[in-house]
């Protein structure tokens, strides 16, 4: 047998593992979903052929559909503006040099890595009506107690405060990266020139992280559309409908009422809007992303 | 002494692929099984997929113990039934599964469920009247064939705490007791303000203990075959109001009160801060052992009707299994007047044979006397008739969560009335039930 021969047999035996596993646990179950997605299945029964029945069902004769996509298009506007900035913010702070930074860099990476389960539990004692270390506060300040979890106008906003603190510190280390990558000779030579610390972030830093902001936007609306722990942890999807995500409802379609084929038909719609958004993304603000000065 | 060897880059990667491919072959086959460990060789194997220890497990070694030629092979599942699920989708069900109430239509639908009626009827030492009429219809076809049978069942209540009832002067509730008298006690026993408030009693705060509301004005929440939603009718809406009007009158805190407070109701009741509590039979274990706090349970209060919502885990026959008479044997001993009442003793509940109930209620064993268990039979032995639930309503889950509790939320919030929450109920549970149909 042949060298060449001999390294592509390696190359198989050792990719193996991993494109059966992508074959088997990611590229199946998609494609068998796109089937199911035109199937009345319900687990304990065979699937029956319905066509696009499934879809016509979800965008013309199920409300609770169009509510949860409006949530989910509600936290992804208040989530994402608010990671990128709190993210950036941290990391402008981080990436100061002095004695102690990798600690506070650390702290602040903490909560990305901590268990949501034990995150979302302490956000609800924060958030509780009467002993919520919250609303003490803004008693304390003379505010009246606010039902955080309770109230349909506050739920969404206090969930994404949740999440946004949690992963602040993944966007910090991803804009910190970007900081860093910077060269300092554009500052030493605007310092020169007399540039001012604010005129220095809005013309050499913030133009040239924009490929740092192009990868939070993008990454930041595929991950806020499919929220789901959170919102699972800390409401269940109430009060009433109030916090019922897509994800949410997707879930519950599909394990809790076992509509397999309809909940199918809701992940597919799902990618298929992310995946437009994407596209969008990359066609019309990708143009502003600015890899390099001249 | 050692010797080290050094091995190539090639010699390496040869090593870790073999190692490897023995690994994966290793992990790929099939279990070892242990050698027989007796002599006498069992001639029929059947499957029992149960839901947690006790029920089922101690059943299927008492039928092995009297059924020598018949091996079972448990299954632990959990109340969720995704694994049942998984087996009967893969095609492989257990010869008999454990399920509950609500998951009755969708078996009975995809014709997973062995009918027992052709068994029962020719079985002449099985009676289907020594049972509990109202339990027993959970797992019966429109055509009143019986598809499955509990051992045990269980139903919502109405505790209450003795030491306040005693302190208020006021006698303790019954099975006889009726809306205005629940209201009236409520009445006597709130009392105080702000954070050490006692509150009369706590409010209705689960569909479960919702609905039974409803029947007992006289109305229902589905009609009889499960198709329509009635919640618009004038029965259904005072029911919601009556339920409200604990909140309104500030006899019972909201359910969001008691969120704020960061306690369930159970423990607000065994802190003794409600002189009653609406809630299933499994709650009392909720309470804590506050220091002269005593409580009972009975029945919950009855306004045109006495009614009550009947929980249930019914054994069902699969469909597919080769060995029909020898599972109905396994359910009949299961939930026969032995195994009943020791599957009620270890997991809780009321036993669904009618004998078995009237005795723990009237006469439990010795080592129950006094006990929350003992009272609980009592209870539930005195709720078991006029008890129901909505079995056979196709996508119940659904509508509970997309349809009622949203509108049960706003109601207590105050952002819907009675009359606006009965009919949102209607329409969005209708909506649903045509789409099925």
């Amino acid at each position: 047998m042949s060298k060449t021969t001999m390294n592509r047999l390696y190359v198989l035996l050792f990719l193996g593992p991993s494109i059966v596993g992508f074959l088997a646990f990611t590229l199946l179950p998609t494609a068998a979903s796109a089937v199911m997605s035109l199937t009345k299945w319900e687990i304990v029964a065979p699937p029956v052929f319905v066509g696009a029945s499934n879809y016509l069902t979800l965008l013309f004769d199920d409300p609770v559909f169009w509510l949860s996509l409006r949530l989910t298009f509600y936290y992804s506007a208040l989530s994402i503006p608010l990671s990128m900035a709190g993210a950036l913010i941290l990391a402008l702070a981080v990436n100061q040099r002095l004695w102690g930074m990798v600690f506070f860099r650390v702290l602040y990476f903490i909560p990305v890595v901590s268990s949501m389960v034990a995150v979302a539990m302490i956000w609800r004692w924060l958030y509780a009506m009467d002993y919520g270390l919250i609303n003490l506060g803004l008693m304390k300040l003379g505010f009246a107690q606010v039902p955080w979890l309770g109230d349909a106008r506050y739920v969404i906003p206090a969930i994404v405060l949740m999440s946004v603190w949690k992963g602040l510190g993944y966007g910090m280390i991803i804009y910190l990266a970007g900081l860093q990558g910077i060269p300092s000779h554009f500052y030493e030579a605007a310092k020169i020139d007399g540039a001012g610390g604010w005129q220095m972030f809005w013309r050499i830093t913030m133009p040239l992280l924009s490929p740092t902001h192009f990868f939070m936007l993008v990454t930041g609306v595929i991950g806020s559309f499919q929220v789901f722990d959170s919102v699972y942890l800390m409401t269940g999807g109430g009060p009433g409908n109030a916090s019922r995500v897509y994800n949410l409802y997707l879930f519950q379609q599909a394990f809790r009422y076992q509509h397999m084929g309809y909940a199918s038909a809701m992940a597919w719609i799902l990618f298929l809007i992310i995946f437009v958004i994407t596209l969008i993304q990359l066609r019309y603000f990708q143009k502003g992303v600015v890899y390099e000065l001249a | 002494m050692s010797q080290s060897v050094r091995i190539s880059r090639r010699q390496f990667l040869n090593l870790s692929a073999g190692l490897s491919a023995g690994a994966l072959l290793a992990a790929c086959a099939a279990p070892v099984t242990p050698a027989a460990q007796t002599s006498e060789q069992p001639t029929t194997e059947i499957s029992v997929f149960y839901f947690a220890e006790g029920e089922g497990d101690v059943q299927s070694q008492a039928f092995m113990d009297a059924h020598p030629e018949v091996s079972i092979k448990l299954i632990p599942g959990g109340a969720e039934p995704a694994k049942l699920d998984s087996m009967i989708a893969a095609g492989t069900p257990p010869d008999i599964f454990a399920y509950a109430e609500v998951d009755f239509i969708g078996h009975l639908d995809a014709g997973n469920l062995l009918n027992l009626q052709p068994l029962i009827d020719v079985d002449t030492t099985f009676n289907l009247a020594d049972y509990f009429p109202d339990v027993v219809a959970t797992s019966q076809s429109p055509e009143g064939d019986l598809y499955g049978l509990g051992a045990d069942f269980g139903a919502q209540l109405l505790y209450y705490n003795k030491t306040l009832f005693d302190g208020a002067g006021l006698a303790y509730p019954d099975e006889r007791w009726t809306w205005r008298q629940m209201q009236e006690a409520a009445q006597e026993l709130t009392s105080g303000e702000g954070a050490t408030k006692q509150y009369g009693t706590l409010p209705h705060n689960w569909w479960a203990v919702q609905f039974p509301l409803v029947w007992q004005n006289g109305g229902d929440v589905f009609s009889a075959d499960g198709t329509r939603c009635l919640m618009d009718a004038p029965e259904a809406v005072e029911a919601l109001d009556y339920m409200l009007s604990y909140v309104r009158q500030e006899l019972a805190p909201s359910p969001q009160q008691i969120s704020g407070m960061g306690m369930e109701s159970g423990q607000l009741f065994g802190a003794g801060r409600a002189g009653m509590f609406p809630g299933g039979h499994w709650e009392y274990g909720g309470f804590g052992e506050a220091e002269g706090f005593e409580w009972d349970v009975t029945a919950v209060p009855q306004q045109k009707q006495a009614a009550t919502f009947l929980h249930q885990a019914i054994w069902g026959v699969s469909a597919a299994t080769k060995s029909p008479e020898v599972c109905w044997e396994w359910i009949k001993l299961t939930c026969g007047p032995e195994q009943s009442e020791i599957f009620v003793t270890l997991v809780g509940g009321q036993s669904t044979l009618i004998s078995v109930a009237e005795r723990l209620a009237t006469n439990p064993p010795e080592a129950a006397v006094g006990t929350g268990v003992a009272k609980v039979w009592k209870a539930l032995y005195n709720s078991a008739r006029g008890g129901r639930n909505y079995s056979r309503v196709r996508d119940f889950l659904e509508i509970i969560d997309s349809v009622w509790s949203p509108a049960i939320d706003m109601l207590w919030s105050g952002d819907y009335t009675p009359d606006q929450a009965g009919q949102e109920i209607a329409n969005d549970a209708n909506a649903i039930l045509q789409r099925e149909a």
